[in-house]
């Protein structure tokens, strides 16, 4: 039995009508009314379900014993995610070691058995993974500490962005700052105390009189615009992609 | 056979918000991370989410300049009554200085002065706590309040914070105290642009933790 990722609409997504290029974010949110209906995302997979839960139960027992094809499978289906995980916590440097690594790690503990429930298959492998990250921290900040000087030979990963993404940046800047100019001092600094000072959406609404409704549309509305600029200027594949799905109005 | 995971189904766009400033935890953070680790569909809303909030972190604290900046391109046309290209005299020039100071005065101190770099809140978090990326990121040239949760620390009386650069150059040192369930680390010394380490130790120099700091 084959086992495949999960497939399902999405739940629970608010749609926020799209504006023109040329439509301002327009007068406070105070007084607006939210316009919140249900969609869903046909492109979203299946959620996991029941059935899900019992192919991973056959396939560690497969792993287990040995059967050919059964790392290629496990390797299927995790690989992207684990990758996604690393990459976001440890940065892209030597991504592919690092993941095959977690994987080794992976499939040598379900073969000696520790995966004692194997319906829990997806929790061991987060749990192996997030200590995975911990440890490759550990010894980074142990092996920075002991080093003094540094050998000229040693090749160092440079921290800055290349030029493509630093123009990228700053053009996303750019739209952001257009999307803040159009709007009136206070939603500005709902929006500065969010994203800038990292308040909670309960702390905003309650130092300054918001409801939640009118906290996320603020946000919603922000986010759409931004979107709508950035669908004509960016043009950087990865961000594009989610523009598009942005400018349609999934997000909120 | 009884499964039990908190999401059954899809996160929506405000639990990834949520985990991309590293606020979920518990059981929630759990379930959003296995969910991660087989949903390319929300991986890519995550991804979404950590640049978005870079964007708008990074843009939000250099708004005023920016808007300041551009106000004053729009006004000085104006003034000398010539394209902004243009070459004018210095008596033109001079007129223009007054005739700018004259409509500025009204606009008050928020014009005139250069604006304040507000201080910034960062927060981070050992991924012991089971949350928040290894980097966490902060505007380069403003003051910066950086908080960990006590949870991510033994518990000790006093803590010494110390920021380096990428080479272990130290930027800036300070002594803290647990306050509130966290440490709070108040940094007057404003980053350039860079990669920072913060430093946690004990008074008798016991390296605790680092934390990974990004000033762009």
């Amino acid at each position: 039995m084959n086992v495949t990722s999960p497939g399902s609409k999405h739940h629970d997504v608010d749609v926020v009508p799209a504006e023109t290029d040329e439509t301002p974010m327009g007068d406070s949110i105070a007084d607006a009314q939210p316009a919140e209906t249900d969609a869903e995302d046909p492109d979203a997979p299946e959620a996991i379900n029941a059935e899900t839960y019992a192919g991973w139960v056959e396939l560690v027992e497969r792993i287990r014993s040995g059967e050919a094809g059964s790392l290629e499978e496990l390797y299927q289906l995790f690989s992207k995610g684990i990758r996604f995980y690393l990459c976001r916590q440890l940065g892209p440097q030597e991504l592919d070691d690092k993941v095959h690594d977690t994987f080794v790690v992976v499939v040598q503990a379900i073969q000696r058995g520790e995966l004692r429930e194997p319906q829990r298959l997806m929790g061991f492998v987060r749990t192996i993974v997030r200590r995975q990250v911990a440890a490759h921290i550990d010894r980074v900040v142990h092996s920075r500490k002991e080093q003094v000087e540094l050998d000229p030979s040693i090749r160092l990963a440079d921290p800055r962005e290349n030029p493509e993404a630093n123009a990228i940046f700053h053009q996303n800047t750019e739209l952001i700052h257009r999307v803040l100019s159009e709007l009136n001092e206070r939603d500005r600094e709902i929006l500065t105390r969010f994203y800038l000072h990292e308040q909670s959406q309960e702390q905003i609404c309650s130092e300054m009189s918001l409801t939640e409704t009118q906290f996320r549309l603020l946000k919603s509305r922000a986010k759409a615009r931004f979107g709508e600029l950035g669908k004509k200027k960016i043009s950087q594949k990865s961000l594009q992609a989610v523009f598009l799905r942005t400018s349609a109005g999934l997000f909120h | 056979m009884e499964i039990s995971l908190v999401f059954q189904e899809h996160p929506n766009d405000d639990v990834w918000e949520e985990y991309a400033f590293g606020r979920l935890s518990g059981d929630e953070l759990d379930a959003a991370d296995e969910h991660l680790l087989l949903c390319e569909h929300c991986q890519g809303i995550l991804a979404y989410a950590d640049e978005y909030r870079r964007f708008m972190k990074y843009a939000t604290a250099r708004f005023p300049e920016a808007h300041a900046a551009s106000r004053w391109q729009k006004v000085l046309p104006f003034v000398t009554g010539a394209p902004a290209g243009r070459l004018v005299s210095a008596g033109t020039v001079a007129a223009a200085c007054v005739a700018a100071l004259v409509w500025l005065a009204p606009q008050g101190s928020q014009w005139m002065s250069t604006p304040k770099a507000v201080a910034v809140s960062v927060e981070l978090q050992s991924l012991r706590a089971g949350s928040a990326a290894a980097m966490s990121h902060a505007p380069a040239g403003h003051p910066l309040d950086l908080s960990i949760s006590a949870g991510d620390v033994p518990p000790s009386g006093r803590y010494r914070v110390e920021v380096v650069t990428s080479w272990g150059e130290p930027v800036w040192s300070g002594m803290v105290d647990v306050n509130g369930g966290g440490l709070k680390a108040h940094i007057g010394k404003r980053l350039t642009k860079g990669t920072y380490w913060v430093r946690l130790y004990t008074p008798s120099s016991e390296l605790l933790a680092e934390y990974g700091l990004r000033a762009e």
